[in-house]
């Protein structure tokens, strides 16, 4: 057995060893690889709607000419024409040539949770304001994509929807033949290359942007709509001076896809209090969950999310829906590290898979003797925040699958461990369950670091479960 | 996927014919009991892990969600560890003792004797270790450990009331 334990201390301060050089490799590698896009793209603007009076105007005007059509209208029209603007969230905004387009995030009723909707409202100095509707209905993973990093590109269906508007005012709406024509800019930028293709913003650097335009027909099914790489495409980059020189897309509305995020968590919500206390409600479904249990818990919309394709995915189940009462219920205090915990995202411009994760907490138990008499002894280890890293080859969900399994395999070593080591001081305790994630990711060609690789803006909270490590392929 | 599933077939009809007495796997090669290796992502670290996700496996009036094996260099497995849904009950409770006999220790919690938190300098993160003095008592006492000492090996209960869920482990012991 002791020499069991010194070798299982060698490999350890081997693998410590290891482990020190590589992440300090990595820390100064990151030095060079991170570089943050620093263009100046005035065009590009972000605000509320209430400080944009022109804009409030026109739109009050809109919803009262609207309101007195959609009063006369059969419900199913009001149905899909209605909306609420999301106030207290910023527009994408762009502002060059003598024309402005506001992408305003806004939640129409009845829109189904894979969905999400922009009013798109173009002035212009010279042509008519245009205003219209946009659905976006994004491939799976775009809005858990869009909140780790605001400028993935959109792909997945677009439709239009033209506003029912007698156009009396500005000639509102005036399309061609039915049809609209947007343009969406995109920039190329990494690391002083040509790299990843990204929703062009404020920060793109000149010679890196380009733009594709697109039109779509009113009462047209949706179109498909990828992201578009210039080196195969041959679009035409926009260059250095601005668009006035070289760039006609001005002409169109400039069309940045703003995903309504406040309101999304609140449907998915309402999706899964619908689905466990609403649908499927007959003699045999009894399944409740009281509202205020999700109103408690902090979960990130791709956790929700998890939680809503199970339910989806399954038809409302009762056995499902018993399966996610029990794991909301008990979403902090199961056995197993959670795959949702870690929402990896690999920004455009920087070669690195990352997630951060908040309260990875874990409670050791073991007894012995203590002062010559038997004793328990517990030991609560606590990140407040923790950041791990996968390969990146890996995909979002193989990368969390992965680090659920490395940590529950690092707990569980270092829960046999103590058993042993019970004695060991409170930094020896850290020091080795430190090891044995650094150890475990290792497995996976990933590692676990205490400083971020990049800005992470929204740590996710530690979740676990009663049933496994789960899986987030 | 296909091994994997035959080696959790062959698993569970080993472990169905030795009544639950995971206790009778220790010392065993795990290449013994049909685990191929390369399906277990962290054999070097000698342990090796099933989770029961949609099966879980009936252990006595219980469930086991989870089962992990600690082996030894040479591959022999050294501990058994089972996590069951829940704490164990009284029922379940004077099933292990009709099989093992009375435990050799039921320890409950007592007197703090140290609670100390440290923030670590190194690694970003706060550790708080408690040490309690440990009566003897019994079942309905609430303990956190109930250990069997026998013969080459030691079964150990941990109850983890803040989870409402309970751990077995089989330890091989000289």
């Amino acid at each position: 057995m002791k020499q069991k334990i010194l070798n299982c201390l060698k490999f350890g301060i081997l693998v410590f060893g290891i482990s020190l050089v590589l992440f300090n490799c990595q820390t100064d590698n990151s030095d060079e690889l991170i570089q943050f896009e620093k263009g100046n793209n005035t065009a590009f603007k972000k605000g509320k709607l209430q400080d944009y009076d022109d804009l409030s105007t026109y739109i009050e005007n809109l919803k009262r000419r609207r309101a007195s059509i959609i009063s006369s209208a059969e419900s199913d029209i009001e149905d899909a024409y209605d909306f609420t603007i999301i106030q207290d969230q910023d527009m994408q905004i762009y502002d060059e040539g003598g024309s402005i387009t506001y992408n305003i995030p806004i939640h129409k009723t009845n829109e189904e949770v894979d969905i999400f909707s922009n009013l798109v409202i173009k002035f212009s100095d010279i042509e008519p304001t245009q205003a219209f509707i946009l659905n976006y209905e994004p491939y799976d993973g775009y809005f858990e994509d869009v909140e780790q990093n605001s400028q993935t590109p959109f792909s997945g269906y677009v439709s239009s929807q033209l506003l029912e508007y007698d156009g009396s005012l500005d000639g509102l709406a005036e399309t061609d033949g039915g049809c609209i024509t947007v343009t969406t800019k995109y920039c190329d930028w990494e690391n002083n290359q040509h790299g990843a293709v990204h929703i062009a913003t404020s920060n793109c650097t000149e010679g890196y942007m380009f733009y594709v335009s697109t039109t779509y027909c009113f009462g047209d099914a949706p179109q498909l709509v990828d992201v578009p790489s210039p080196s195969s495409s041959g679009f035409p980059y926009i260059p250095s001076g601005g668009g006035s020189s070289g760039d006609s897309s001005y002409e169109h509305p400039v069309i940045i896809p703003t995903v309504p995020s406040i309101s999304r968590e609140e449907e998915l919500k309402k999706s899964i209090l619908d689905c466990i206390n609403t649908l499927s409600l007959n003699n045999s479904d009894t399944t409740t969950i009281d509202p205020e249990i999700l109103e408690q818990l902090n979960l990130t919309l791709r956790q929700w999310t998890v939680i809503n394709d199970s339910l989806n995915e399954n038809g409302c189940s009762e056995e499902v829906q018993e399966d996610v009462i029990e794991f909301l219920e008990n979403v902090f205090v199961y056995p197993y590290p959670h795959c949702s915990s870690f929402e990896y995202a690999k920004p455009p411009n920087i070669n690195i898979r990352a997630c951060a994760v908040t309260n990875l907490t874990e409670t050791f138990y073991a007894y012995g003797r203590l002062n010559g008499q038997v004793g328990t002894i517990t030991a609560t280890v606590n990140y407040s925040l923790v950041f791990f890293v996968m390969p990146t080859w890996m995909t979002n969900g193989q990368a969390a699958t992965s680090t659920a399994i490395a940590v529950n395999n690092a707990l569980n070593l270092t829960k046999n461990w103590f058993l042993i080591n019970y004695e060991a001081s409170e930094s020896e305790i850290i020091t080795y369950l430190d090891f044995m994630l650094i150890e475990q990711m290792a497995l996976f060609a990933g590692t676990k670091t205490d400083f971020p690789p990049f800005t992470i803006p929204s740590p996710a909270p530690y979740v676990t479960s009663l049933l496994s490590t789960g899986n987030c392929n | 996927m296909k091994n994997y599933l035959l080696f959790l077939t062959l698993l569970i009809s080993q472990l169905e014919m030795s009544e639950h007495q995971y206790e009778l796997l220790l010392g065993k090669d795990i290449s013994s009991i049909t685990i191929d290796n390369s399906e277990f992502i962290a054999n070097k670290s000698n342990y090796y892990s099933i989770p029961f996700i949609d099966n879980p496996k009936a252990y006595h009036n219980n469930y086991i969600y989870f089962i992990s094996f600690c082996t030894n260099d040479e591959k022999k497995i050294t501990e058994v560890s089972i996590k069951l849904k829940t704490l164990v009950d009284k029922e379940l409770y004077t099933t292990l003792t009709s099989i093992y006999g009375q435990p050799t220790m039921i320890l409950v919690p007592d007197k703090i004797l140290y609670d100390k938190t440290i923030e670590s300098e190194k690694v970003k993160a706060t550790v708080r270790k408690t040490k309690s003095k440990a009566k003897q008592g019994a079942f309905e006492d609430n303990p956190t450990f109930i250990i069997w000492e026998k013969k080459g090996f030691k079964i150990e209960v941990l109850m983890k009331y803040e989870q409402n869920i309970s751990e077995i482990s089989f330890r091989k012991v000289a």
